[in-house]
């Protein structure tokens, strides 16, 4: 293995690179654009925001001290075999001001950085807080597939959704199979997981895709081809999606028998809050989905009853500053109710679940 | 108009049933009799719903082009004890104007304004009274810097058709 010293002169070298692009003027010579490890140096790693070689890491060891998190892009630990490749971190402004004065972490790329304005420009994808002068993380937009922006454009070698071997994870950050990061399912969906994975337990995992194969989605299968790496505007991800004890709290739904089957999806938000009230949530935002493919707007609202209960089963239910949303919903059967009921769900840009409710 | 009259006219012209499953329906709503808001309903409307139907809302509905219920006018959400919950406008079946969201106690939650049923505007919410969100829409995409406040502190993120600008 490298020494210890020129592993740091590597990583200042690479960080140079980076602040030259994510900070400053260009005034360094820069290497041609990378897409994946292989095409860097052994001891190096293709950033994926900044799509140029930096110094790899195998641990926190080979790191300076303003960047001592060696972890992929996604958060994923290094060490781990997925072939992708770690590289040093910033965690904290103070300690990256303490290496160079004015640097800040930048969150975009995890390195430390002049602080960005007017002038100097974030990397593409991502956007300068004129307060802060950093740049916000990351995103990658659809380049037009027709498909809503619920597939974007995957590039040759990328993971999606469902194709690691467990345990490992699409890590939708690197689009990379990579070991799952820890996380504490007692804090709110995702705690420290990137957008399109879940806390599992204590560790990230991909968000549900049961509404692949299901025949509610059969018909409108649009749902079902949800990448978060690439999807664009993000739409609200869900957790959980089970049958729960039936609403007969207010017999108007189904009649005086009380709702046929009730539902609960767990969820949390995208790019934007979710609404305050039922009543305001976009057209079309979360819906059911029945087994002819047909898609219910859970709000109703025009002309259309709504599935949920404004604030018994929408607004009760927001927590986390609007970011997590149990949604509690019910179903009418015509007729006699059939003992289980296939029923399918999801948000607008987010990924579709299906569950059988009793 | 005798109050049984305007009942059956009010049950006639509830929302349209909602088909749940194939071959399944949700039951049009009866508006429950009961102390019940009088709304400014446009001519050619009636006022349905009510704060105890499953709108926990009370609108004003007309006949749409296949005689299907359609809301149009003034919109008033209400929680169980009579305070107000949400208000808004709906025209020709979509939602229009400025929409106001309240907590129990009367303090905002959100504001924000449609266009032809989508988001179009200044999009603002709070939480106990403090701002937490402030977004600018344009038909429906975020068009401009969006501010969120968390543990009071302020992050900016300038939008341009959804997404993240780049720079």
């Amino acid at each position: 293995m490298m020494k210890k010293t020129s592993l740091w002169l590597v990583a200042a070298t690479a960080a140079g690179f980076a602040l030259g692009f994510a900070g400053c003027g260009e005034t360094m010579p820069m290497p041609s654009t990378c897409t994946a490890d292989s095409q860097c140096a052994a001891s190096e790693a293709c950033h994926p925001v900044l799509r140029r070689c930096v110094s790899a890491c195998t641990a926190a060891v080979d790191c300076p001290d303003s960047a001592k998190t060696c972890a992929t892009f996604g958060g994923l630990m290094a060490g781990n075999d997925a072939g992708v490749k770690a590289f040093c971190q910033c965690a904290t402004d103070q300690l990256c001001e303490r290496a160079s004065a004015g640097q800040v972490c930048q969150p975009a790329t995890k390195i430390c950085g002049a602080k960005c304005s007017a002038t100097e420009p974030c990397p593409s994808g991502s956007t300068c807080d004129m307060m802060t002068g950093k740049c916000g993380a990351a995103t990658t937009t659809d380049g037009g597939t027709g498909d809503g922006g619920m597939t974007g454009d995957a590039g040759v070698g990328d993971c999606t959704p469902g194709s690691c071997t467990a345990p490992q994870v699409c890590d939708p950050t690197t689009r990379r199979c990579a070991a799952a990061v820890a996380c504490s399912s007692a804090n709110p969906q995702p705690d420290t997981c990137v957008y399109g994975l879940t806390c599992s337990g204590s560790a990230c995992a991909e968000a549900p895709r049961t509404g692949v194969g299901c025949m509610n989605f059969t018909n409108l299968p649009t749902p079902t081809l949800w990448n978060p790496a690439t999807v664009n505007p993000k739409g609200p991800v869900t957790v959980t999606f089970t049958s729960i004890t039936k609403d007969t709290n207010m017999p108007l739904f189904c009649g005086a028998r009380g709702a046929d089957f009730s539902a609960e999806a767990n969820l949390y938000a995208g790019n934007t809050n979710f609404p305050a009230m039922l009543d305001l949530l976009p057209a079309n935002f979360l819906n059911y989905v029945r087994s002819d493919g047909q898609a219910l707007d859970i709000k109703g609202g025009g002309g259309q009853t709504p599935l949920a209960r404004p604030t018994g089963g929408y607004a009760s239910g927001l927590s986390n500053n609007n970011k997590n949303l149990r949604l509690r919903f019910n179903l009418c059967v015509m007729g006699t109710a059939p003992a289980t009921l296939s029923a399918g769900f999801y948000g607008e840009n987010g990924n579709a679940v299906c569950s059988t409710l009793q | 108009m005798s109050f049984k009259k305007m009942m059956m006219s009010a049950v006639v012209a509830a929302p349209l049933a909602v088909f749940a499953q194939q071959g399944t329906t949700v039951k049009p709503q009866p508006v429950i009799p009961g102390a019940e808001p009088s709304l400014a309903c446009p001519e050619g409307t009636r006022q349905s719903g009510g704060k105890d139907t499953v709108f926990e809302a009370t609108f004003c509905t007309k006949a749409g082009r296949l005689g299907e219920p359609l809301m149009h006018g003034p919109y008033l959400g209400l929680y169980k004890s009579g305070k107000k919950r949400v208000e808004g406008a709906y025209l020709e079946g979509k939602r229009t104007g400025p929409w106001v969201a309240y907590d129990e106690q009367g303090g905002k939650l959100e504001e924000l304004t449609f266009k032809n049923d989508l988001w179009d505007g200044k999009r603002t919410q709070w939480i106990k009274g403090q701002k937490i969100l402030e977004e600018n829409w344009v038909d429906g995409k975020r068009q401009g810097v969006q501010k969120e406040w968390i543990n009071g502190k302020e992050i900016a993120t300038e939008f341009r058709d959804d997404a993240p600008v780049k720079k």
